[in-house]
């Protein structure tokens, strides 16, 4: 899957969040979106998905506008969108989490099942009967991607994945994020954290006041110190001796 | 409460004296589908029991047609409004909704009031039940009673189908969380609309039966926001669910019986107040 985002405008109300965004994620390739809080990340996710509309602009999956089209069709098409927090169906059970979601994109077949999910997640096994607004931070956001494999995306967007996770469990989102990138699924990961974002995406967008200020890959946000420094991160960490 | 519910119960203990709860159970099912499943608190549920039970009067004064067809024709009547509104209303949650749902019900009654032709000055229809006009004869207390089991257990039935679903399911995670269901791939706004269109049949089918009971119509009498009230709190009350609904229907019938017998010029204030106090303490908890 292509997605193709080309000069997004959406609104809150009479706030002009997004001014023109654009942005492009190859098949199977991994993009950060960074930016500060307020920027405008998650408006442009919920606006790639359908759940802000956009006023203006064009969402191309494969060439296809879903701009204006309803949040179930960029789902049905293999665009998974993971949203930040504790974003889980909190009255239902994990296993009730996977099998609606599994159940919602009944057309998509591909490797992940419940079964898969739960030897890639063990943790998710153990707690499948308990209700979803009981579990810890880390096992959310295990349910949270799980749920997300089951309708066998082709590409993901993640919204602020670490935000409130203890670092062991960031360690863990990493290695998988890795494996989503093994199994050639697209990524779009918007992250405050630059750190993070940088060590899991050769490439990214930086997002202020909902227009890309800057495009290039990881290497150069690393050379340019106002770039490292509007991110607000130190020296590369293989380069500070 | 103790003591109304125990008057309620001694006074009800009759034969032919159960239409009043069995009412209650198909309204609260009803108000279970898009009030308690899908989450949409509707205010003016009393719209659908309102233009059903309408649409079965004029469908047997008008077209002559028996009771027995003219009733489920008000049923799909009030469900194709529910239809034909349900986009409309169903773009707001919360209170707005709720607002929403109450501005519909008031708006629909002044149409209903007001529309030339339709029935007779201020909205007034009567169906005639004696002579040789008479569509269909009027079933006894008991045959009423039969007619609003018989709803009362098809809507029961109905909602327990539902819940296992595949719109039972999208509508457990709506409640939940709406965005992210569409983010999964939900349709959620048909699944909506389904669950308002689902629940008008409900409250329409039950408005039918009532127009046939009572004959003598106004916008005042199938309209009475107090039927909305009584739908809410059965739910709030006993809960959603299958069984829920039918537990709340009891409670409120005890109660306003009860009342009723007590001290009956007090009876729709002290209803009022217990609904208010049993919602109170329900949001409470």
């Amino acid at each position: 899957m292509r997605l193709v985002v080309e000069g997004l405008h959406t609104y809150y109300g009479a706030s002009h969040v997004l001014q023109g965004a654009s942005l492009v994620v190859e098949p199977g390739e991994a993009v950060a979106l960074l930016g500060r809080n307020g920027a405008g990340k998650t408006t442009l996710m919920r606006s790639i998905v359908g759940l802000t509309p956009a006023r203006s602009g064009s969402v191309l999956v494969d060439g296809r506008d879903l701009r204006r089209a309803p949040p179930y069709r960029s789902a049905r098409l293999g665009l998974a969108f993971v949203p930040s927090g504790r974003r889980v169906f909190s009255s239902l059970s994990v296993a009730e989490n996977l099998e609606v979601a599994r159940r919602s994109c009944p057309r998509r077949r591909g490797p992940w099942t419940l079964k898969r999910v739960y030897e890639v997640f063990p943790k998710l096994a153990e707690v499948r009967t308990r209700r979803a607004g009981h579990l810890s931070g880390g096992e959310q956001q295990m349910l949270k991607i799980g749920r997300a494999l089951v309708t066998n995306p082709e590409m993901v967007l993640l919204d602020e994945p670490t935000e409130g996770l203890a670092p062991a469990v960031v360690e863990e989102l990493g290695q998988w994020l890795g494996l989503l990138t093994r199994e050639n699924l697209g990524i779009l990961l918007a992250e405050q954290s630059a750190a993070f974002a940088l060590a899991h995406t050769a490439r990214g967008y930086l997002l202020e006041k909902g227009r890309m200020r800057f495009e290039g890959t990881m290497e150069e946000i690393w050379d340019s110190a106002e770039l490292r420094s509007a991110l607000g991160v130190a020296e590369h960490p293989n380069r500070t001796r | 409460m103790a003591v109304a519910i125990g008057a309620g119960a001694l006074a009800l203990a009759r034969p032919g004296s159960l239409d009043t709860l069995l009412l209650y159970a198909v309204l609260a099912q009803s108000w279970n589908l898009i009030g308690g499943l899908a989450g949409y608190a509707s205010f003016g549920q009393v719209v659908f029991f309102g233009v059903g039970g309408y649409l079965t009067a004029l469908a047997m004064v008008r077209l002559g047609l028996s009771f027995y067809l003219a009733m489920p024709l008000g049923g799909l009547g009030a469900a194709l409004f529910g239809l034909a509104v349900g986009d409309l209303v169903l773009r707001v949650r919360g209170l707005y909704f709720a607002v929403a749902t109450l501005v519909l019900a008031g708006a629909t009654k002044a149409v209903l009031s007001s529309w030339p032709g339709l029935a007779g000055p201020s909205g007034v229809l009567t169906i005639t039940t004696v002579g040789l006009h008479q569509p269909t004869a009027r079933p006894g207390p008991l045959g009423f009673d039969a007619v609003y089991l018989a709803l009362a257990a098809v809507s029961t039935a109905g909602v327990s189908v539902l819940v296992r679903s595949r719109l039972g399911d999208s509508l457990a995670v709506i409640r939940d969380d709406e965005d992210l269901a569409g983010a999964l791939g939900i349709a959620v706004r048909p699944a909506k609309v389904a669950a308002f269109s689902l629940s008008g049949a409900l409250a329409g089918l039950a408005g039918g039966v009532y127009a046939f009971q009572v004959t003598a119509l106004s916008p005042a009498v199938l309209f009475a926001p107090l039927l909305s009230v009584v739908m809410v709190a059965a739910v709030v009350a006993g809960g959603a669910g299958v069984l829920g609904p039918l537990r709340g229907a009891v409670l409120l019938w005890l109660l306003s019986a009860g009342v009723g017998s007590l001290a009956p010029e007090l009876r729709d204030v002290l209803v009022a107040s217990l609904i208010v106090a049993v919602v109170l303490v329900e949001e409470g908890r």
